[in-house]
């Protein structure tokens, strides 16, 4: 447990330095990309500024749906857009931007809501569980006696 | 119903035949003993005499068993066994003889002509004495009121003596005094010269018409007997005429040696004139004076002795006796053989409290070897022990403890050893009882005194009213009773009655419930009695008994474990109950395969118990940990999504 939590810490320091990798890579060969890019990114930024929970868990999410609703957009911007003001024209329109954000946001919605539901799942079965086993307990209790002496 | 009833009669007859009316008393007929009515069903409803059995003194068991056919001028016992008592008062054990042919001789005593004393009187009892000298029995109840006689002219007929101990009604006028100074219970079957002895005092009543010595107590009778010799002392104020008074001398000699057989009294003409020449005991001119006594001779000093316990041991200690005995009666050789017992006795670095009495007792078994057993003031014949026991456990303890102390202390056999007694039965095998005794606890007397008593019944005060003499008795007391029974059926008494009545297997298995440790081991070593006793002496169904078993066994079943076992075993038990066979409602509670496998059932279930108690505690315990748990799989859930939506992204993008 302890081991995971270390590998999340640097599984996320991994993240956060292939992104700045990332980063630095585009904004050296496509500085006019990079510019609107950041802005799709900006939840995901911010996420990963503010985002406390171990190995940044939800940060890494919204990033990782981010970057899959901004990879089209991305490609078509490299082939047909030139310059910082073409390239923002093209990739910060409300359409893509919106897009993107709400990629954030379901990546957000879905990793607020799948423990929740997997907890329920799991209540659910151990429920199950603790009453075969109260049923096995009586069972034994009223054929055995054992409620009144366990050891005679 | 006819049926039930007539078993219900048969029941009650003693021998399948003898009714018995307890209603209707027969005067007279018992010689001193009660006595009452009996019908013979299978001869016509004929008259029979049923003589009432003592609880407290054991009838004659060799005799009603040896004493199987008619002898005539004998009322022989026809059969015996229990009756009921009329009034509903319980049962009691009867001895049936047949009826008396006439009153009793003493109830208006005349003086009876020497020629019909001899032919009526004297030859048909001694006729009736050689028939039971030669089976090796005694009779020792001749006395005027157990002498019968239809008419005048008609030869007498002697009396029982089957319902009690050996002369224990006699009056001591009728007794040697050897055997009269011994309590009535203690006389023991003694020998025929008894029984020519008090057919002797019976001839010289008759020949007189008064009883000898009337009026005097036993000790000074028992005194003057000792003193004057038998013969003198009772004609002392009586005429006899010459060729009686020959008779008489020689029946009443002192040395039962001396005394004729009964097949000499039946035929007096070869005896007719034979005089003894017994040599007079030697008799000093100078009394010693014991107490109160002027001791004249070796046999009134051994009585003097016997009177006086306290003042025998000091005369004794300060060599009176054996001076007196040597210098005023001239004996060296007893006074030597004094002197060495005394010696002896001295010489014992560690005196116990036996010491005095046996020197007491073989003092005077050297000054007269025809004295009984004398101890501590008690005179008895070793074998009257049964009624001894039978008579000290009814009312005197001082003979019970005398019995106690004499087998304990080996007295009996060191006793017999002293002095060849001739005529007198063999002492019991008392090496037997001794072991008894020392190794038997605390109820080896209750079990001595059963053993030797077989007929008389069991004494707890519950069994008052029903004469339980057997173990079958017992079993069934058992079935009637078991209701209103407490924890325990066999008490230290009981099973004082069973070891001595029940054969060697349940004997030992009584000692084992005398040495049980504590009340587990002991309900167990009863209940395994009680089923063994069944199957050996009552193997019909007892569901009475078999009630209160189970309800001891309530414990055992309660030991199980498994409740639908147990509750089945309850249902089992209960109709096993019913069937009334103790044995197998133990087998139902004891399997020990069952038990086994229920305790194993048992561990078991509790540790399959503590797992679930174990797993339930860790669901409560883990809660929250599940919820962290379901976060991080949710969250890496979402981030799985995430990359395979960003790879598919790449894909298609880089496949396009």
């Amino acid at each position: 447990m302890k081991g995971g939590s270390k590998f999340g810490r640097l599984m996320s320091a991994m993240v956060v330095l292939l992104l700045a990798l990332a980063g630095g890579a585009l904004i050296a060969l496509s500085p006019d990309i990079a510019l609107p890019l950041t802005i799709l990114l900006l939840p995901g930024l911010l996420a990963l500024i503010m985002d406390r929970t171990p190995g940044c868990a939800v940060a890494r999410a919204i990033v990782l749906f981010q970057g899959a609703a901004c990879v089209h957009p991305v490609i078509d911007a490299w082939y047909r857009c030139a310059g910082i003001d073409g390239c923002m024209g093209y990739l910060a329109e409300w359409p893509t931007v919106l897009r993107v954000w709400l990629a954030a946001a379901a990546a957000w919605i879905t990793v607020q809501v799948l423990p929740v539901a997997l907890k329920v799942l799991d209540d659910y079965r151990i429920r199950h569980r603790r009453s075969v086993l109260m049923a096995r307990r009586a069972a034994l209790a009223e054929e055995w006696g054992l409620e009144d002496d366990p050891l005679r | 119903m006819a049926d039930d009833s007539l078993l219900a009669l048969s029941n009650t007859l003693i021998a399948g035949r003898y009714a018995v009316d307890t209603s209707q008393t027969v005067a007279e007929a018992g010689g001193g003993l009660p006595a009452y009515l009996a019908r013979d069903r299978m001869a016509a409803d004929a008259r029979r005499v049923a003589l009432a059995v003592s609880r407290d003194a054991s009838p004659r068991a060799r005799h009603l068993k040896v004493l199987d056919e008619p002898i005539d001028n004998l009322m022989v016992p026809l059969g015996h066994g229990l009756a009921p008592i009329a009034g509903g008062k319980g049962e009691g054990y009867f001895v049936i003889c047949p009826p008396p042919p006439g009153p009793a001789v003493s109830r208006a005593l005349t003086v009876w002509p020497e020629r019909a004393l001899l032919e009526l009187v004297l030859r048909p009892i001694a006729g009736v004495l050689d028939v039971l000298h030669s089976r090796k029995l005694t009779h020792r109840a001749i006395r005027p009121n157990n002498v019968f006689q239809s008419a005048p002219g008609q030869p007498v007929t002697l009396g029982a003596a089957w319902a009690a101990p050996p002369a224990m009604h006699q009056p001591c006028v009728f007794e040697s005094p050897y055997s009269a100074m011994c309590y009535p219970a203690c006389r023991g079957d003694g020998s025929m010269a008894d029984d020519i002895y008090a057919l002797g005092v019976l001839l010289l009543t008759l020949a007189t018409g008064r009883l000898p010595m009337a009026g005097l107590d036993d000790p000074t009778v028992i005194r003057w007997k000792l003193d004057l010799g038998s013969f003198a002392a009772l004609t002392r104020d009586l005429p006899v005429s010459g060729s009686l008074a020959d008779l008489l001398r020689t029946m009443l000699a002192e040395d039962p040696d001396h005394r004729p057989l009964p097949a000499a009294l039946i035929d007096l003409a070869p005896t007719r004139g034979r005089r003894l020449a017994a040599r007079p005991g030697r008799r000093s001119q100078h009394p010693l004076m014991l107490s109160d006594t002027a001791v004249f001779d070796a046999r009134t000093l051994a009585w003097a002795l016997f009177c006086d316990e306290k003042k025998a041991i000091q005369f004794l200690r300060n060599g009176m006796v054996t001076q007196w005995l040597r210098r005023a009666l001239g004996d060296a050789t007893l006074a030597t053989q004094i002197e060495d017992l005394v010696r002896g006795r001295m010489a014992e670095t560690k005196p116990g409290s036996w010491s005095d009495p046996t020197l007491v007792m073989n003092t005077i078994s050297a000054l007269n070897p025809r004295m009984p057993l004398c101890w501590r003031g008690t005179a008895l014949w070793p074998d009257a022990l049964p009624s001894i026991l039978a008579e000290g456990i009814a009312s005197r303890s001082e003979l019970m403890a005398a019995a106690e102390e004499l087998l304990l202390a080996d007295v009996l056999n060191s006793w017999s050893a002293e002095a060849d007694r001739p005529g007198r039965p063999e002492p019991p095998d008392t090496l037997l009882q001794r072991q008894l005794m020392q190794g038997g606890g605390p109820g080896a007397l209750l079990r001595l005194f059963y053993g030797l008593n077989p007929m008389l019944p069991c004494r707890m005060p519950m069994m008052a009213s029903a004469w339980i003499a057997s173990v079958q008795d017992l079993m069934r007391f058992f079935e009637d009773t078991a209701d209103s029974a407490g924890d325990s059926l066999i008490d230290l008494h009981i099973a004082a009655f069973i070891a001595a009545r029940a054969d060697r297997k349940i004997e030992m298995q009584v000692g084992g419930l005398a040495s049980a440790k504590d009340a587990e081991s002991f309900r167990r070593a009863e209940l395994a009695l009680l089923r063994d006793m069944q199957t050996r002496y009552h193997p019909a169904a007892m569901p009475g008994l078999a009630k209160w078993v189970a309800a001891r066994l309530q414990p055992d079943l309660d030991r199980w474990h498994n409740k639908p076992r147990r509750e089945a075993l309850l249902a089992r038990l209960d109709a096993l109950t019913h069937a009334g066979t103790v044995g197998r409602l133990l087998e139902l509670a004891e399997d020990p395969v069952a038990r086994a496998a229920d305790v194993i059932g048992a561990q078991r279930a509790t540790t399959e118990m503590a797992m679930i108690d174990a797993e339930l505690a860790a669901i409560d315990r883990n809660d929250s940990r599940r919820f962290a748990a379901a976060e991080g799989f949710g969250q890496a859930i979402a981030g799985g999504i995430g990359l395979s939506a960003f790879i598919l992204m790449a894909m298609s993008v880089l496949l396009r």
